[in-house]
């Protein structure tokens, strides 16, 4: 039961991840193929320079203006900073079809009268959803590296590879929230403003904490798993195995309580 | 001696929100194994509830289901191993084919595609190679009809297994459940179609507001004590006046025939009708939607329900 559930889930989706995969890509593919104009760079970094640092935090930038002089720096401002909230979305997207679209589609009553344990599909679809998104990184991965195939040795591809790597947690933890939005709520609109709140709330919390880092708001800033993605601090210093823990753990966690939520509550009605 | 495969006691769910309003009060039912049984009710009397109920989909506030003798509740995998069941709005994905949704609905019971369902998909004339969004009503309830029986479960519960399809495909799905059923599987069907349920039912019960108001054998449920006489006489008979007669209502005269309702024993009108010369007598049982309505009237009178005006039969 489980490995068909899998398969067939994994069987509609694969096109649609393949499509995010290389929208994403060749816009990464894009800014790795503009690297060439050095002139773009230093104006970039130069125009980054009169930009407060709070908008810049806002971008998922950084204000080491020496780090964004490079091909690297240009790259985590102009691609990883922002393009965590584009995989966020595929990852909340890909959440809503764990249960919530076959609900409010009402095909859960016929497919939930066949021999399935609800834990065991909320289990089957997310781990068959971590797989799509992976598959989504994977082509995003392997476009940018078709580029720097293209511009050799402008770039530290392992620590881009890392970069790109590094995205995953962050939609592990989006899919799972997801998922238990709509293991909580019966209504599908429900669990898409619940998952929207957290997107929104989570980046609002991120960019504000940096911004402020003498109020509260730099402590909440922990609340929000933006500030464990940290895209910068990954091409400059490597994968941060805390923050990487942190948030897969967030995601089990989450995960685990829409596998107990669903087991109990009423389906349709 | 008779099993029970479905038995509900004290079954109560009330609508979310509505802390008065219940969906289903108190229901206790037995359904026998190897018989059609019909569930019968206006929309909104609980029927889909009660199925909901026995598929686990929704739990009760208070009461208990059985089916096969286990708990709906704590072996709802086991029945749901035994069970086909199609319901009454029924809803697949839009862009996969019919062929595909069979192959996953018997994947996902870990059998290969049963050999009975080409036999289904011959007799209900169903093209499974089409996308679900092409298929008109009709055809997804026949997609329906087989994913339910394909398995030849125990236990079939349809919920308005014939909405939406046509005639023809209603003789053979009568002819399904009469197979069905002699090849020992058991039929809960849901309806509020009364003549579906008088054709192919051996028991009903009749639901309503979520209170079970009677179950009997659909001869049983035909046996309100009533019915129509229509007299045909040689020769007018002004001076004839059977108003006054024991169990004699509704009178209507034209011309030589004579029409009436009867309730009770022939005797009295008979009596009353002496020395007339009788052509014919035509005597007619009340239809099940008669019987329906007369019943719910009853218990308007009687059990203080809030009448809902006419009460939806075809």
């Amino acid at each position: 039961m489980i490995n068909t559930i899998f398969a067939e889930t994994f069987r509609r989706g694969w096109k649609t991840a393949l499509y995010w995969g290389l929208g994403i890509g060749i816009m990464a593919w894009l800014q790795i193929i503009i690297v060439q104009d050095t002139t773009l760079i230093t104006e970039t970094a130069h125009l980054m320079e009169s930009v407060p640092p709070f908008i810049l935090e806002m971008f998922g930038g950084t204000s080491d203006m020496q780090f964004l002089a490079t091909p690297d720096g240009y790259l985590a401002l102009q691609f990883f900073g922002f393009i965590l909230l584009v995989f966020a979305f595929y990852a909340a997207v890909a959440g809503l079809n764990v249960t919530a679209n076959d609900e409010d589609a009402g095909i859960m009553d016929i497919f939930l009268s066949l021999p399935v344990v609800r834990w065991q599909l909320v289990l089957t679809k997310v781990l068959a959803f971590i797989l799509l998104s992976a598959l989504v990184v994977g082509v995003t991965l392997a476009c940018m590296l078709i580029g720097f195939a293209m511009v050799p040795n402008i770039f530290d591809v392992g620590r881009m590879v890392l970069a790109s790597l590094n995205i995953l947690p962050s939609m592990l933890v989006v899919l799972s929230f997801t998922a238990l939005a709509a293991a909580i709520f019966r209504r599908k609109s429900s669990a898409i403003a619940l998952t929207a709140a957290f997107i929104i709330g989570s980046y609002t919390l991120d960019f504000l904490g940096n911004a402020a880092p003498d109020t509260i708001l730099a402590a909440l800033r922990k609340l929000s798993f933006f500030a464990y993605y940290d895209s910068t601090g990954v091409i400059q210093n490597g994968l941060s195995i805390p923050n990487v823990i942190i948030l897969l753990a967030a995601s089990v966690i989450f995960a685990i309580i829409a596998m107990w939520r669903y087991q109990r509550r009423d389906i349709g009605l | 001696m008779t099993t029970a495969v479905i038995q509900t006691q004290g079954l109560t769910r009330s609508y979310k929100g509505g802390k008065s309003k219940f969906a289903l009060q108190g229901l206790n039912l037995s359904v026998e194994k190897g018989e059609i049984f019909g569930y019968l009710g206006p929309n909104g009397a609980g029927k889909t509830t009660t199925i909901k109920l026995l598929l686990d989909l929704i739990r009760p506030e208070s009461g208990k289901a059985q089916i096969f003798g286990l708990d709906t509740r704590a072996s709802s995998l086991e029945i749901r191993r035994r069970i086909g069941y199609l319901p009454g709005d029924l809803n697949l994905w839009k862009n996969l084919s019919g062929q595909h949704v069979i192959r996953y609905f018997s994947s996902v019971r870990g059998t290969p595609i049963p050999a009975y369902t080409n036999t289904l998909i011959e007799r209900l004339e169903f093209d499974p190679s089409r996308k679900i969004r092409a298929y008109s009503t009709g055809n997804r309830r026949k997609l329906g009809l087989i994913l339910a029986l394909m398995h030849q479960p125990e236990l079939l519960i349809l919920d308005e297994p014939t909405n939406g399809l046509d005639p023809l495909v209603q003789q053979t799905f009568m002819y399904l459940m009469r197979e069905a059923q002699n090849n020992g599987q058991t039929v809960f069907l849901s309806s509020h179609l009364l003549n579906e349920v008088q054709a192919i039912c051996d028991r009903a019960a009749i639901l309503r507001d979520g209170k079970l108001l009677s179950t009997q054998g659909i001869h049983g449920l035909s046996d309100t004590g009533f019915k129509y006489v229509t007299l045909t006489l040689r020769e007018p008979q002004p001076a004839l006046n059977l108003s006054g007669v024991a169990g004699v209502q509704n009178v209507q005269v034209d011309g030589l025939q004579i029409s009436l309702r009867l309730s009770g024993d022939f005797d009295p009108l008979l009596r009353a009708i002496n020395g007339c010369y009788v052509v014919n007598m035509q005597v007619q049982e009340p239809t099940l939607e008669e019987i329906f309505l007369t019943y719910y009237g009853d218990k308007l009178e009687n059990g203080g329900f809030k009448s809902h005006g006419a009460v939806e039969v075809k």
